[in-house]
């Protein structure tokens, strides 16, 4: 550890009791040290630290103020709790985040008592919350239930429902609204304009106010009887309006990066126990202290491990595009000669590649926010009128949005062509991400066409073959990372629904696979290579369509139903690695 | 898959069937290789499903690996 590293108050805190212990005015120098650790092992390990440096003060208020984990803190999504894991318990173990046996990159039940309830998709946290804390009453306990929630996260509706709900039930719970302007992308919306609105239209709340803001503490009921002039007045301190409206007392805004603020207004919400549900409006700095010299935003959601002093990132860059990249030049071809294709993100831009189509079309590219269900409605009503639509989504959050694919799209037979990314499993950031499920949830909706990319040149004909489908909707998977490597069409030319191809000949084994998945597929032994056994045969297309055709590309020898020959043995490998590298060619291909 | 050599009957003829699918269990984080490893769908586990679908022993892998 360098000098620079130097941490001697956080090397004190073994627990939030021992954090609790600490005279109050060590706080500030306290949220310095873990800023730089978090900076520190940021750099050796790399992933989602820009959300946690954000909150880094707020993480020391919260432990200090609240009987953690006795009150139960519920971050949404949870990338940005590194520093509550470091606080927590977990600081030697911090290096090892997101590898295989190390620490989780969200919060998860099973790795710490301090992680009431996992996370990894966004605004889920004031429903957990208002459920944990109705638990509570019902049980008869009186500690605290925090949900902390990004502005971003504001964007899907599952937060309103949960405020919705909230509000109506006067359920003693503490929202804490982290508002930093973006989520992973910037936030987009109209509430992103409400709350910067909000935001530039009245000072910080100070500790002067603060005194106000106690003497405005009325039951609810009062508050509703209370006069227009005294809305006025209040309005002037707390403000509240839109939250208000959903039934919650409304704190803000505070400066988030501020420990003399944050705290005594933590306990003054914390004790005030007749408010119900409350609303704390605070303003962060996403990545503050970063040492990057970056103007790209998506930068501080996650990075790669990186140089402390130069700030360079050591990544190591792969020779093939990766299937994101292949995804938007092959739509964007598309594009250029059709007018009616237009793309959706749901706050993805950057990570589906559709920045790059944003560039080149800025009329027809809709970033909706995290609003998975309503950007497959959308579409669905774009398809419903005549447009090409393409969401692009990542398989894990494609399944947010599952009742509208069935009933709005599939139903309809609507042609919305959904672009999936990240299908199969992601690698880092585990079971909560894991795209493992979109072939059972898709290929189960009569009239859906399912189809995987077994390489980048696939990857762009199936991009060609969703654009000239007009029948109903169709969906394409693709892997995260990096292709093969394989030579890529100018354009792509749209493939026969259902047709497989036969990549070898052989007679005694028949090895199926459904695409490719794993990036790296090992080298098989020799005498597979030279035919010993035989063909994989991979192909896109629902299963009935697969199977069908599957059966029609197959050579002659493999007629499994000839009760003349010897049946050959099947071995079924449907989303698994393939055998063959690359550069093997492919005889019947 | 299944489905339809069930319904031609192709079990009939002796016909063997290995599926390999992504098991029944959340995989938890690693890289990518690190996860199809633990879910046994690599091409290692793939050569050993066939292997042992033919009956054949792990002296074949062996020379396989040789040749």
């Amino acid at each position: 550890m360098s000098e620079t590293h130097s941490t001697p108050l956080l090397d004190a805190i073994h627990t939030p009791e021992d954090l609790r212990r600490l005279p109050r005015d060590t706080l500030p120098r306290l949220a310095e040290e873990l800023r730089r650790e978090i900076i520190h092992a940021a750099s050796e390990t790399g992933g989602h630290f820009g959300a946690g440096l954000g909150v880094v003060e707020l993480t020391v208020a919260l432990h200090y103020v609240f009987d953690t984990p006795r009150d139960r803190l519920i971050w949404d999504v949870s990338h940005q709790a590194y520093p509550h894991k470091v606080l927590t318990g977990r600081r030697n173990r911090i290096r090892t985040i997101r590898r295989k046996g190390g620490l989780y990159g969200f919060t998860k039940r099973d790795e710490s008592p301090f992680d009431p309830f996992g996370a990894g998709h966004s605004s889920t946290s004031i429903s957990a919350a208002l459920g944990m804390a109705t638990a509570r009453d019902m049980a008869g306990e009186d500690n605290n239930v925090v949900a902390i929630i990004g502005d971003g996260s504001m964007s899907a509706g599952m937060a309103y429902e949960a405020m919705n709900h909230a509000g109506a039930t006067d359920t003693r719970m503490i929202v804490i609204l982290n508002d930093n302007g973006m989520s992973i992308a910037p936030a987009v919306g109209a509430l992103t304009n409400y709350l910067s609105w909000l935001v530039s239209s009245r000072p910080f709340l100070t500790l002067r106010d603060l005194a106000k803001a106690v003497a405005n503490r009325f039951p609810k009921q009062l508050r509703e009887a209370a006069a227009k002039a005294d809305e006025y007045a209040r309005g002037m301190v707390l403000g509240g309006t839109l939250f208000e409206e959903l039934g919650f007392y409304y704190v803000g805004p505070i400066d988030g990066h501020d420990l003399s603020t944050l705290v005594p207004i933590l306990e003054n919400v914390r004790d005030a126990r007749e408010l119900g549900p409350v609303l704390v409006h605070v303003v962060t700095e996403k990545g503050k202290g970063h040492p990057f010299k970056t103007d790209h935003p998506e930068k501080y959601h996650a990075v790669a491990p990186f140089d402390l002093k130069t700030g360079i990132m050591k990544t190591a860059k792969g020779n093939a595009p990766s299937y994101t990249e292949v995804f938007a030049r092959a739509l964007i071809a598309e594009a250029e000669h059709d007018d009616r294709i237009v793309a959706v993100t749901a706050a993805m831009p950057s990570g589906t590649g559709l920045d790059k189509f944003a560039e080149r079309f800025p009329d027809r590219m809709f970033d909706v926010g995290i609003a998975e269900q309503h950007a497959v409605t959308f579409a669905a009503g774009m398809a419903a009128e005549g447009l090409k639509p393409f969401p692009a989504i990542y398989s894990t959050f494609l399944q947010r949005g599952f009742d509208q694919v069935v009933h709005d799209v599939a139903l309809q037979k609507l042609p919305v062509r959904f672009a999936i990314d990240r299908a199969g499993l992601v690698g880092n950031d585990g079971a909560t991400h894991a795209g493992t499920f979109d072939v059972a949830y898709l290929t189960c909706l009569p009239g859906m066409v399912v189809m995987a990319a077994s390489d980048e040149a696939e990857l762009t004909h199936m991009v060609a073959t969703a654009a000239a489908y007009d029948e109903g909707p169709i969906a394409f998977r693709y892997p995260r990372g990096e292709g093969v490597g394989v030579e890529l069409p100018e354009k792509g030319v749209p493939l026969e629904i259902g047709r497989g191809r036969v990549v070898r000949e052989g007679t005694r084994v028949a090895i199926l696979s459904l695409a490719r998945a794993s990036p790296r597929p090992a080298a098989p032994p020799t005498s597979w290579r030279r035919g010993a056994f035989p063909p994989r045969s991979r192909t896109p297309g629902s299963p009935s369509r697969w199977i069908r055709t599957c059966w029609n590309g197959w050579p002659a020898s493999m007629n499994f139903s000839s009760p003349s020959r010897k049946a050959p043995w099947v071995v079924s490998a449907p989303m698994c690695s393939s055998i063959w590298p690359a550069s093997t060619p492919s005889p019947t291909a | 898959m299944l489905e339809h050599l069930a319904r031609i009957d192709a079990f009939a003829d002796g016909l063997k069937v290995r599926p390999m699918t992504i098991p029944d269990r959340f995989i938890p984080h690693g890289s990518m290789a690190e996860q199809y490893e633990d879910a046994g769908l690599t091409a290692r586990h793939i050569v050993a499903e066939a292997v042992s679908a033919l009956g054949l022993g792990a002296d074949v892998i062996a020379l396989a690996s040789k040749a």
